[in-house]
């Protein structure tokens, strides 16, 4: 319990707050915020620096659901999910709700996965171990079939946009043999397209460009009026659906042990499976409260979960646990089953810091909640150049490269114009996060099929059956509630009663 | 056939998404592992564009009421705004090689503002100037001092 000294808890704050600075601003990832903290965290006791790192990372993956929620910007992959629900929430008037919602829910997921980190590491890490390419490639495809939660009301644009989004995330230098694909003859884009670049010109653009086309029509984004006893009652919301909360922290932490899927698929699979099991599923892309914390809980349980395989096996599980593994090896300490012999009380002491992380976060997160949903109230005249910049300055810090600000503008303007026919930025940014999650996977296990059969390695295995009925599940159960509401919506018509459409993100 | 029915949602869709097929259409290579995934997704995009073509068609000939893309006065003058901001915000791109990237920052930044300003009372205008002039300094020190972002430097001032 080395954790609890003052001067830890003290580096843990000072963490969690630059965490909340990194993840709010879009372009700046928890991967950038800690290995930009490493060199500071060497003059400071091992447990402190690390714990410092630790609270950055878990803060970050709340606060990029400020920018989500509040201007329809994930201020990091990870929290792409988070807008789908939380944005309309503000529409509604619901803003500092769906804030105190994402920060509780973040304090949970963590709790739960800091947990998982220090109760469960190993016989988790042995089910983890299993996963190899062709269940990677399944647990993407299972991943992409949110898209039918998301497609909005045609089915087939929403697999337009994933396909999109899927292509888009191909372009630059094929995992086969390593050939350029889709480069033509542009240098810049060998490299392929920077993920985070991609998603703020998907998500961040479009949202500017929309708020100078309503400059005419409205002032804000919308109406806030500050709401008295708003924590409390957010938190028993939260907790009124125990078994979605516990859902989404199995699945964040069990995707968080996951070497390479990380807090975005633990997100976005959270939310499939939130509408999946859900009795009412109409409201989820139009505000529902529940779409919020499944994202939130998820992609913060994953976080302290990424640090399972890094512990026990020295593979990190995630791009922040392995600057983590960087900053521990820095110091002489080799992550893995060695670390828990030669240091086992810095192995807990860290995942008591991590949990600390969720606390603090928490108390941070609900305290300035209100003063950040004011964000809402800037005129658009005032905010939508300020987003612009911030849009372009994260997008060109992530590379220092000005060509990604070019594709991050060209993106924007392109998801702009076909936003008026019925595509939604949700499935294009979809495939753009797990077409490099699916295709390496796909390529890899093509390279195993070479030496037995495409059957024997893709259609065999338990996890491989467990993930493709799940996927097939997951569409059937989208087919059918989507033929189930369009006939409810049409005796509703015959009999003058009104049902809810199906209809995606607003 | 009306010429109205060209801005036929179903038809943009199709227009669009061949459009998209044929800019990732695929490569010429040995191996189907460097190809099987984009293919895979382009096959998808071809296969909804001739969907939303063959729709289009079929509407067309049954003469059922096409779903236009209309576009109001309010709208129109609402793309002037955008393809205005978008100008200022491409000059920016430009000048920021010249001028450096905070000077122009600071620059787009209240031009667009003072653009974007429809009610130009004396509030509003200096709300629009001093605004960005402290958002500029506040993430000037954040992005520069705090996170040591290598910005482009003024082209015109080097020695």
């Amino acid at each position: 319990m080395q954790t609890l000294t003052w001067s830890v808890m003290f580096w843990l704050t000072v963490g969690v707050m630059i965490g909340m600075v990194v993840g709010t601003l879009p372009g700046l990832t928890a991967t950038m915020g800690t290995a930009l903290l490493v060199p500071f965290t060497f003059a400071l006791p091992t447990e402190a620096g690390i714990a410092m790192l630790g609270g950055l990372y878990v803060c970050a993956m709340f606060s990029d659901a400020i920018p989500a929620v509040l201007v329809n910007t994930p201020g990091t992959p990870a929290a792409m999910a988070t807008a789908f629900d939380g944005h309309p929430m503000v529409h509604k008037g619901r803003g500092q709700e769906a804030i105190v919602a994402a920060c509780f829910s973040s304090a949970i997921g963590t709790l739960f996965g800091a947990a998982a980190y220090l109760l469960l590491a190993w016989p988790l890490i042995n089910i983890a171990l299993k996963f190899g390419p062709p269940e990677f490639f399944w647990l993407g495809i299972f991943a992409l079939t949110i898209i039918g939660s998301l497609a909005g009301d045609s089915i087939l644009k929403g697999l337009a946009g994933g396909a999109i989004g899927l292509l888009i995330s191909s372009i630059g230098i094929s995992h086969g043999n390593e050939i350029a694909r889709f480069t033509y003859g542009v240098p810049e884009l060998r490299g392929g397209l920077s993920l985070v670049a991609g998603l703020i010109g998907i998500f961040a653009i479009p949202q500017v460009l929309a708020m100078v086309a309503d400059l005419r029509r409205k002032e804000f984004i919308a109406e806030y009026k500050p709401v008295s006893g708003q924590t409390m009652a957010t938190i028993r919301k939260v907790l009124a659906h125990p078994f979605h909360v516990v859902r989404s922290a199995v699945i964040g932490t069990f995707i968080g042990i996951l070497p390479g899927a990380g807090s975005p698929i633990a997100a976005l699979v959270s939310y499939n499976e939130a509408v999946r099991w859900s009795k009412d599923k109409s409201q989820y892309g139009k505000g529902d409260l529940r779409g919020v914390t499944a994202s939130e809980i998820a992609n913060n349980a994953a976080a302290p979960a990424a640090m399972i395989p890094l512990v026990t096996l020295g593979v990190p599980g995630s791009s922040p646990a392995a600057v983590i593994a960087g900053a521990l090896m820095l110091r002489g300490l080799n992550p893995g089953p060695e670390l828990f012999q030669s240091d086992g009380s810095l192995v807990f002491s860290f995942g008591w810091s991590l949990l600390f992380a969720g606390i603090v976060t928490f108390i941070l997160g609900t305290l300035f909640a209100p003063l950040l949903v004011r964000i809402i109230k800037i005129p658009l005249r005032l905010l939508a150049p300020l987003i612009m910049l911030l849009a372009i300055i994260g997008a060109y810090a992530i590379r220092n490269n000005i060509f990604d600000v070019y594709i991050m503008l060209a993106l924007g303007v392109f998801v702009f114009l076909i936003r008026p026919l019925g595509f939604h930025p949700g499935p294009i940014g979809l495939g753009l996060i797990l077409g490099p999650i699916i295709e390496p996977s796909l390529v890899q296990a093509m390279y195993i099929s070479d030496a037995t059969s495409v059957w024997n390695v893709f259609f065999t295995g338990t996890i491989n059956i467990i993930l493709i009925t799940l996927s097939v599940l997951s569409i059937v159960v989208v087919v059918w509630s989507r033929q189930r509401d369009r006939m409810l919506a049409r005796n509703g018509a015959a009999t003058g009663i009104s049902h809810a459409k199906p209809d995606g993100p607003e | 056939m009306n010429m109205k029915r060209f801005a036929d949602r179903d038809l943009l869709t199709a227009i669009m998404l061949f459009g998209v097929s044929a800019l990732f259409s695929v490569g010429s290579s040995s191996d189907p592992k460097d190809w099987a995934f984009p293919l895979l997704a382009n096959y998808v995009t071809l296969g909804i564009a001739i969907a939303f073509l063959a729709k289009f068609i079929v509407s067309a000939v049954r003469k059922h009421l096409p779903d236009l893309l209309a576009m109001t006065a309010d709208d129109r003058a609402s793309s002037v705004d955008v393809v205005v901001f978008m100008v200022i915000v491409l000059a920016f791109l430009l000048a920021m090689f010249r001028l450096g990237f905070w000077p122009s920052a600071l620059i787009m930044l209240i031009g667009a503002s003072l653009y974007l300003t429809r009610e130009r009372t004396t509030r509003n205008i200096r709300m629009a100037i001093i605004v960005p002039i402290c958002i500029s300094i506040v993430a000037f020190l954040v992005f520069t001092q705090v996170f040591y972002v290598p910005f482009p430097e003024a082209g015109w001032f080097a020695g």
